[in-house]
């Protein structure tokens, strides 16, 4: 079931009931048989991969430790990545592969066949991820095994973050399921006012951006270049609003049972540069892929080994990969493989600057000469980093709401020609504009307030310190809003589609 | 938790509010419409229910006093409650023309991936004020929300806005809907069918795959309805035609290439039908009769001549079936 469906609001305080009333040591067959009900409610013909995924990482994560060390070992490794990302591949990649085999079978005509679709199922990409990282850790004796198949399950089927994470390390979620919890009214507050946070991302922004960007960017000649430029910032955001609503809503109704999820967001938008913008974005699956294919490519030889220069292309080579995966990840679409190469070209030219001696006494002697303060410095420079990130996040947005290459070259194509539009009739660039909603700029203004105001103090924490009228009037204000502003004719969130 | 329940109730108390307010800002204009082609439809000798392609049928060329009653984008399963309703009012209509397309059976739109439970939300309230209170396929969630929160979202909200702004003098009371029963005049440009029917159709296959993934048994359960459609008819002494319209050379050729398998089971199961009695219409079963783009509005939907000349087709096939319908009315 999706978190923005009636069953869910039903759902969740079933869910608090019964876990609280129940027994700690019984409290793992609660969360385990509704986890499992809460992905049947979707479909149940998928839960079998769920079990097999599950079921073959508790295996291999038992016989590890007892495992000689060498081929056995790797073997058992080799057993859990091929079952874990051969699903994964067949059911998110394939038709991708074949499609395009097929069309350059036909002459690079795509009419002329009946494309391959497969029915991706939920959630598989976070959970093929998150046991995959505790195999890994098991191998590398980072982490002991789980004995208990209850509890491993429900690490894996956790339903606030089966279908689209966070991505939990075994560290940090398992001993949580192990702790006696109380209810806590406090706690349970924080995490429903995460969640209105979350739905008001989702449903009053979210899902507006999605009727309005479309269309603009899917017909980029009919429009003016400032609008196409508007829509590609505007489908940027649409990905933040979602993908982090669905992170709050995940995060907050897990909180409600005392159980904290890692954080997926921190305000990526307000990023200084591509690198920094990565680390903020989808922080879980960004420090999944850092450790587990970063770094030992980066590493290659392991730690201090080799000489500088071969570090510095390990590093490179490391970045590129990484990120190209990552953005493939995002969607099995090779105009998302593409968005990933610019990414990783762009932050291996970011850190080839940064580290760069000539790069700085440059900055420093345009600053001198100019006479400007540390200050200014600084403050230029993180204005030009952000004019990288942003141009990087117009392109991207601009290809991954656009179906073909032939759209989202015509989009850029009309993005350029912005300062002929502006000489030449700037009235004409304002047309279009008026099928942005008013309310809508003035939720995203006030979603960025929110977020100014909250990344330095928690805006839970002020609103409570000012007294019950103050805060539950603000939260009632925001259960309103997203009443009478939302949209609630969408299916699921973007994840459903990773 | 004293204070979580206080908080609750409260929130409780905000809903009903709300609930309140929406209905007395609801201009209500979207109702009377329905009402008035309800009521239209008491006493006459014909009727078109089913979605908006519902306008490919013209009554009067088959010299029959008829009324539409068909609503842009409603699926099989609100036809099914609509039909009800007709039948429980006094002297329902007798020939039952239900417009069907060749997607009919794959839209559900109580799955909010559909893009619009908003319609279902509309029947519902439609339906609740002439005392019809059950629910449509099962569909308690949609059911809930209407009873709920007559409005919800913006799409609600903004008519009531208004509606305030109408109340305190601000703005000029809105004019009554006139585009309820889509009756649309134009023609649809040859060269432009391919790029239209490749937007429309893509945006249907989408829809219909979304639907799909969160309601896979749609198709078996609106095939039942169609059944029951026909049941309800027949046990009131009425007959029920069930006519496919076509659509542009270009979406036919198009959909058949598409979404063949699909179309073949709803065949399947409008033959099952025919055999229990009703009359099927099909016009895309009949590969050498085409009509031309000029005849539609847009992809799917026929302009006036359009409806006139496949209405007078259907009147043909009526008469080669032995029915009287339009044998005996001057051309």
């Amino acid at each position: 079931m999706s978190f923005h469906s009636l069953d869910y609001l039903l759902f969740l305080p079933l869910v608090v009931v019964l876990y609280f009333f129940t027994p700690q040591r019984w409290r793992w067959v609660v969360l385990l048989v509704l986890s499992n009900l809460f992905y049947a409610a979707w479909r149940w013909d998928f839960l079998w991969l769920l079990w097999v995924s599950t079921l073959i990482d508790y295996v291999v994560g038992q016989a590890l430790p007892r495992a000689q060390p060498g081929w056995r070992r790797k073997a058992l490794l080799a057993a859990s990545l091929c079952g874990n990302l051969g699903l994964l591949f067949t059911f998110k990649y394939f038709a991708l592969v074949a499609n395009t085999g097929l069309m350059l079978f036909h002459g690079g005509d795509s009419q002329a066949f009946e494309p391959i679709s497969l029915l991706l199922p939920l959630g598989i990409s976070f959970y093929t991820f998150q046991t995959l990282g505790y195999v890994i850790d098991v191998y590398r004796g980072r982490k002991e095994p789980e004995r208990h198949l209850g509890y491993f399950a429900v690490y894996v089927m956790y339903f606030p973050q089966l279908l689209a994470g966070p991505i939990e390390r075994p560290g940090t979620l398992l001993p949580q399921f192990r702790q006696h919890k109380v209810f806590e009214v406090g706690q349970a507050a924080a995490g429903g006012a995460l969640m209105l946070v979350g739905y008001f991302k989702k449903l009053v922004i979210a899902d507006r951006l999605a009727d309005i960007v479309p269309p603009v960017l899917n017909q980029p000649l009919d429009h003016s270049p400032l609008l196409v430029l508007t829509a590609a910032v505007g489908e940027i955001y649409r990905y933040y609003a979602d993908l982090s609503g669905y992170a709050d809503i995940a995060i907050g109704s897990s909180l409600i049972l005392g159980i904290q999820l890692t954080r997926n967001f921190d305000r990526p938008l307000a990023s200084v540069s591509v690198a920094e913008f990565w680390r903020r974005w989808h922080i879980t699956v960004s420090t999944w892929f850092r450790d587990y294919v970063y770094l030992p490519i980066a590493r290659g030889g392991g730690r201090g080994r080799g000489r500088r220069d071969d570090k510095a292309v390990r590093r490179a080579v490391a970045t590129l990969i990484t990120i190209a995966i990552v953005a493939l990840w995002h969607g099995a679409a090779w105009t998302w493989l593409a968005a990933g190469v610019i990414a990783g070209l762009v932050m291996i030219g970011e850190g080839i600057v940064r580290r760069s001696r000539a790069a700085v006494t440059f900055s420093h002697g345009v600053a001198r000469t100019l006479g400007l303060p540390r200050g200014v410095e600084v403050a230029l420079q993180d204005s030009l980093n952000r004019l990288v990130l942003w141009s990087f996040l117009i392109l991207l947005g601009s290809m991954v709401a656009t179906p073909s290459w032939q759209l989202a070259i015509q989009a850029w194509g009309r993005m350029v020609e912005l300062p002929a539009w502006a000489i030449q009739d700037p009235g004409a660039l304002l047309s279009g504009f008026g099928v942005m909603p008013r309310y809508l700029v003035i939720a995203i203004v006030g979603l960025e307030i929110f977020q100014w105001f909250d990344c330095r103090q928690s805006v839970f924490e002020r609103l409570k310190s000012r007294g019950p009228v103050v805060a539950w009037g603000f939260y009632y204000a925001l259960i309103a809003v997203i009443l009478m502003f939302g949209t609630f004719d969408k299916p699921g969130f973007l994840y459903f589609n990773f | 938790m004293r204070r979580l329940i206080l908080f609750l109730v409260l929130a409780a108390a905000l809903i009903a509010g709300l609930n309140v307010v929406s209905r007395v800002f609801d201009d209500g204009r979207q109702i009377e419409a329905m009402n008035a082609v309800l009521d239209d439809t008491s006493g006459k000798d014909a009727i078109i229910v089913g979605s908006s392609i519902g306008g490919s049928i013209r009554l009067d060329t088959l010299c029959l006093d008829g009324a539409d009653f068909f609503f842009v984008l409603q699926d099989v399963f609100e036809t099914q409650a609509m039909v009800e309703l007709v039948l429980s009012r006094p002297d329902p209509p007798k020939k039952w023309f239900l417009a069907l397309s060749p997607g009919a059976t794959l839209y559900n739109n109580a799955v909010p991936a559909s893009g619009r439970s908003h319609n279902r939300r509309i029947t519902y309230r439609f339906l609740f004020e002439h005392g019809r209170h059950g629910m449509i396929d099962g569909d308690w969630r949609q059911y809930a929300v209407t009873r709920v929160l007559p409005a919800l979202g913006y799409q609600d909200w903004r008519r009531r806005f208004q509606q305030m702004l109408v109340t305190v003098g601000l703005r000029p009371p809105a004019r009554p809907v006139d585009n309820l029963i889509w009756r649309l005049d134009g023609t649809l440009d040859p060269a432009a069918d391919a790029g239209m029917t490749e937007s429309q159709l893509s945006d249907r296959l989408t829809d219909i795959n979304s639907i799909a993934y969160y309601d896979p048994g749609v198709s078996g359960r609106a095939a039942e309805a169609i059944g029951d459609i026909h049941a309800q008819i027949r046990a009131a002494g009425g007959q029920l035609y069930i006519i496919v319209p076509p659509a542009s050379p270009q979406m036919q050729a198009s959909t058949r290439r598409h979404m063949d398998a699909d179309l073949q089971t709803l065949w399947r199961s409008l033959d099952r039908i025919e055999g229990q009695g009703a009359v099927v219409i099909n016009a895309w079963r009949d590969p050498a009769r085409i009509y031309p783009a000029e005849l539609f509005v847009d992809p799917n939907h026929m302009n006036p001549e359009g409806a006139r000349l496949f209405s007078r087709d259907i009147a043909t096939a009526l008469e080669a079936r032995g029915h009287a319908e339009g044998a005996t009315c001057p051309a």
